[in-house]
């Protein structure tokens, strides 16, 4: 594919690359390489790494690289879950605000300012604390946390579009508003979507990591990144090591993500990319 | 319109829209905690449910009334201050609040000032001499300032300093007396807070220096003979603030909520740890109270911002630029 | 004393390969006396400016050139070699007023820092006192005003008196003006126009007008010479030039120049318009011989294969043209 040509071509977007895959290839056969996450061995707790257990052991003596790439590969699905989820409706809401205009349009805006008007985390805290927690409702409220950043593009790009003559023209012709949606907004908007979701990433893994921590986010016996941090953290004192495995797995994730997203920012949507 | 006008009009719009934002947020902020699935009342007591609580409950917070006059009671109450008596301590949550709050201050303003301090510097010696080892260099610390999440750099702070070295306190924020020590406490948690915006700030005043310096009054400047550090440092640097500016609107937010993670890592009271608390304890309306002040703050700060933005750029004020 | 050009040849490297874009121009002008420099766009003429001043692109290369400006000479291949002539021997007027000064400080603040510059020990009242001068001389109404206005709350027109302004102040022995009416009405040219040669009456200096346009030159400037892709082919005073052109390309410059007739005809068709065929050379290789000679329409052979040197036309040692057919019978 050409876009990852363009990205491999740069060094930000290798090592963006680099990471993302490291990652994935973590996440994914880490099974492979280890023992169960869930056996518990007292005996062998808190254990640095070694043969039998390459990342150590955690506070119960289970295997930190299994529990690690449990917890990658949940924290991952989470966050592509919300990202995607709430890109798709953002777009759709916005698009619809831009078109239509008026008292819609004004209503549409007046909804994401007022989400917007409080810190996410916060929002984020308010909506779990009285919705219950447990994964579904945390993809849920997350989610409309973030639809308001792409509603906004949406409904931009979708403003823009709506005074070009192209599409003047097709709606004299009286052709089916649909249709002229499928056809012109949707992959006008796209681009700069999909670049919006590829820079949200990162900050949404890490703000399911957040909640996660202070034990909002994902419950267990699920664990995610921020969990396995949490539970590290509890027991710091005796050993450091599970909090720094996952916190280091967090920061590499993050980091790709975001290298990644940028490189993939300047591929599709050279236009947005300003000054290096 | 003379200049003092139009600023005036200026500021009367955005006070406008700040105060229709608060009422449609705290308007949002009471639904949600009134739509709350069961009945309000026993699910904010909990375990502590008893018929007479619960009595003095509805009728206090209103609940037996409609929801309309509940929200006007909840407002009107709220503009005066007046959150109710929290269930727990037989305080006024307004005290329990206006308590915490001067901890979570102090950390977000050290933070952001930490950040800017830093970061504009930073910054503009990247803007200096672009493309060259230094500038790649800041550039790779900046990135991966930006990318840590503060939950990461707060975790890994503490293990440095807690289990590691010892130079610096990571609990708590101090006796209240000793200034000295309470800056001590600060230290570490503002550091935190801080870092990823340094390397964002950096990141945004190179880049908005660099698109500066390639404008044309730039080279009026050259061409009449002002140095290229006074060009760098005052001309240019204040155009390339304007975008630093908006950005720190939406940054203190940002810090608002990351402020919760470091403070319950550090152990620090303030308004994150409250609210934390509280949920856990179930104690809706100190959870009600904690977010109204925050949400107030947050756009009171982004309307700060904006007038900041006004003062550095007089076009904005004008209704252009 | 005059200020000389000799030689200037400018590279720039481009993607593409180097581009050539100006080869052994030289030019004189004397004190007092105004050189309109006209070329079409790509002519260079913009990158004799930015040579003299030093403000090329970091792309740009001055392979070689030497200028004389107040007796002093200066070597242009050296890097930023008349920078201390910024602001206090030379002075530049720009093409777009709308860009050319800074948007969050005010007129005054922009003045004073030229005085800054040209008189470091200075104190601020008298400072402020002096640009109020400037403005009230280049005719900007209120000038008390106008010192803490910023530049979006003055039009095109005003903005450009205001960097008039401070090129007045700088008192330069040279002043290079840019295109300076390129991005203004019709109406306001005039006007500014007017206070350059205001300013080159007041101070005596010498102008460098760049212009592609020629009505401007024979209107208002003493002398004239024609840039064409980076070569000088002819100059001399603008009567002598307008009289008998030296040079082809310089012939069909001023044909192309439609004439505004009292008698507009009716019918269109007899309105001619002068055309002159073909594109520029590509800077990156010269072609051998005449540069104009791809295409000159009075061309022959020889104008293919040799360089044509600087010739007297008419007799006249102070019009000289490049052109290969003054010296061919």
């Amino acid at each position: 594919m050409w876009a990852l040509k363009r990205i491999c071509s740069e060094r930000d977007g290798r090592l963006g690359l680099a990471f993302t895959i490291a990652i994935l290839a973590f996440a994914l056969l880490g099974p492979l390489f280890s023992p169960d996450p869930n056996v518990l061995d007292i005996k062998a707790r808190f254990a640095a790494p070694g043969m039998a257990h390459l990342l150590g052991t955690d506070n119960l003596g289970r295997d930190l690289l299994a529990r690690t790439s449990v917890g990658t590969r949940y924290a991952l699905t989470l966050a592509v879950l919300i990202v995607v989820i709430s890109s798709v409706i953002g777009s759709l809401v916005g698009i619809v605000a831009g078109i239509a205009g008026g008292w819609v349009d004004r209503a549409v805006t007046a909804v994401f300012d007022i989400v917007n008007a409080f810190p996410p985390l916060i929002l984020a805290f308010a909506l779990i604390a009285l919705y219950g927690k447990g994964s579904a409702t945390f993809v849920l409220l997350v989610t409309v946390v973030f639809i308001p950043q792409f509603g906004r593009m949406a409904r931009a790009r979708a403003r823009t579009l709506r005074n070009l003559s192209f599409i003047e023209a097709e709606r004299m012709l009286a052709v089916h508003p649909g249709t002229i949606v499928v056809r012109h907004y949707l992959p006008n908007v796209a681009g700069p979507i999909i670049v919006l979701a590829s820079m949200n990433l990162p900050v949404v893994i890490a703000f399911e990591a957040s909640l996660s921590f202070l034990g909002f986010g994902v419950q267990p016996p699920k664990s995610s990144l921020g969990t396995l941090i949490k539970d590290g953290f509890v027991s710091i004192n005796q050993s450091w090591w599970p909090t720094i495995t996952a916190a280091l797995v967090l920061a590499v994730a993050t980091l790709g993500a975001t290298l990644l997203g940028e490189a993939l920012r300047r591929v599709i949507d050279p236009k947005s990319a300003g000054a290096r | 319109m003379t200049r003092s006008r139009r600023t005036a009009a200026f500021i009367a719009t955005r006070l406008a829209s700040v105060v229709l934002t608060i009422v449609g947020a705290t308007l949002l902020l009471f639904l949600m905690v009134r739509l709350v699935p069961g009945d309000f009342a026993s699910v904010m007591l909990g375990p502590r449910a008893t018929p007479e609580l619960r009595a003095q409950i509805v009728h206090d917070m209103g609940l037996d009334r409609n929801l309309v006059e509940q929200l006007l009671l909840f407002v009107s109450r709220a503009a005066t201050g007046n959150f109710g008596e929290d269930v727990v301590s037989h305080r006024p949550i307004l005290d329990l609040v206006l308590e915490v709050i001067p901890n979570t201050l102090a950390l977000a303003f050290s933070a952001l000032a930490l950040a800017l301090v830093v970061g504009i510097p930073i910054g503009v010696i990247a803007a200096l001499k672009p493309g060259s080892w230094l500038d790649s260099g800041l550039a790779l610390l900046s990135i991966s300032f930006i990318t840590t999440p503060t939950l990461v750099v707060s975790v890994v702070l503490f293990l440095v300093f807690a289990i590691g070295l010892h130079w610096l306190p990571v609990a708590g924020a101090g006796n209240p007396g000793d200034i000295v020590d309470r800056l001590q406490h600060l230290i570490l948690p503002s550091v935190a807070l801080a870092l990823g915006w340094v390397g964002y700030i950096s990141r945004l005043v190179r880049a908005a220096l660099l698109d500066t310096l390639a404008e044309l009054h730039v080279r009026t400047l050259r061409a009449y003979g002002v140095s290229e550090y006074r060009i760098v440092g005052l001309f240019a640097l204040k155009l390339a603030l304007v975008p630093v500016v908006s950005i720190l609107g939406i940054g203190l937010g940002d810090l608002i909520g990351s402020s919760v993670v470091v403070e319950i890592i550090f152990a620090r009271p303030g308004i994150g740890s409250l609210i934390f608390n509280s949920i856990a304890q179930r104690n809706y309306p100190v959870v009600q109270a904690c977010v109204v002040f925050i949400v107030a703050f947050y756009i009171l700060a982004n309307l700060v911002v904006d007038m900041i933005n006004a003062l550095l750029d007089p076009r904005i004020a004008a209704g252009r630029g | 004393m005059a200020i000389s050009l000799r030689n200037l040849s400018v590279d720039y490297n481009l993607p593409i390969g180097t581009a050539h874009a100006l080869r052994d121009v030289s030019l004189d002008i004397q004190k007092g006396e105004m050189l309109g420099l006209v070329g079409e766009s790509g002519s260079g003429k913009s990158t004799v400016a930015f040579a003299l001043m030093g403000l090329l692109a970091n792309n740009a290369r001055v392979t070689s050139g030497t200028a004389t400006i107040e007796g002093r000479q200066f070597d242009l291949t050296r890097h930023n070699a008349t920078a201390s002539l910024r602001g206090r021997g030379m002075a530049m007027i720009f093409q777009d007023p709308m860009l050319s000064l800074n948007p969050v400080f005010t007129i005054g603040a922009q003045l004073i820092e030229v005085l800054r510059r040209r008189a470091p020990g200075g104190d601020r009242k008298t400072r402020i006192a002096q640009a109020e001068d400037a403005l009230a001389k280049v005719k900007l109404s209120n000038p008390k005003q106008r010192m803490d206005q910023y530049p979006h709350e003055l039009s095109g027109g005003m903005r450009q008196r205001v960097v008039i302004a401070m090129a007045l102040l700088s008192e330069p022995a040279l002043l290079i003006a840019d295109e300076p009416t390129t991005a203004l009405d019709v109406t306001v040219e005039a006007q500014i126009m007017r206070e350059i040669i205001g300013l080159r009456d007041r101070i005596g200096c010498a102008v460098l007008l760049i212009t592609h346009s020629l009505g401007l030159v024979t209107e208002h400037c003493d002398r004239i010479s024609v840039l064409y892709a980076g070569e000088r082919l002819e100059s001399g005073s603008v009567r002598d030039v307008q009289r008998q052109p030296g040079h082809p390309y310089t012939r069909m410059l001023f044909d192309c120049e439609v004439p505004i007739d009292r008698e507009r005809h009716a019918d269109a068709t007899q309105n001619r318009f002068t055309v002159i065929a073909g594109e520029l050379p590509d800077p990156r290789r010269r072609p051998p011989g005449c540069i104009f000679s791809g295409r000159c329409d009075v061309s022959f052979e020889d104008c293919a294969k040799l360089v044509p040197g600087d010739y007297p036309v008419a007799g006249n040692v102070e019009h000289g043209a490049r052109c290969l057919r003054l010296v061919t019978p």
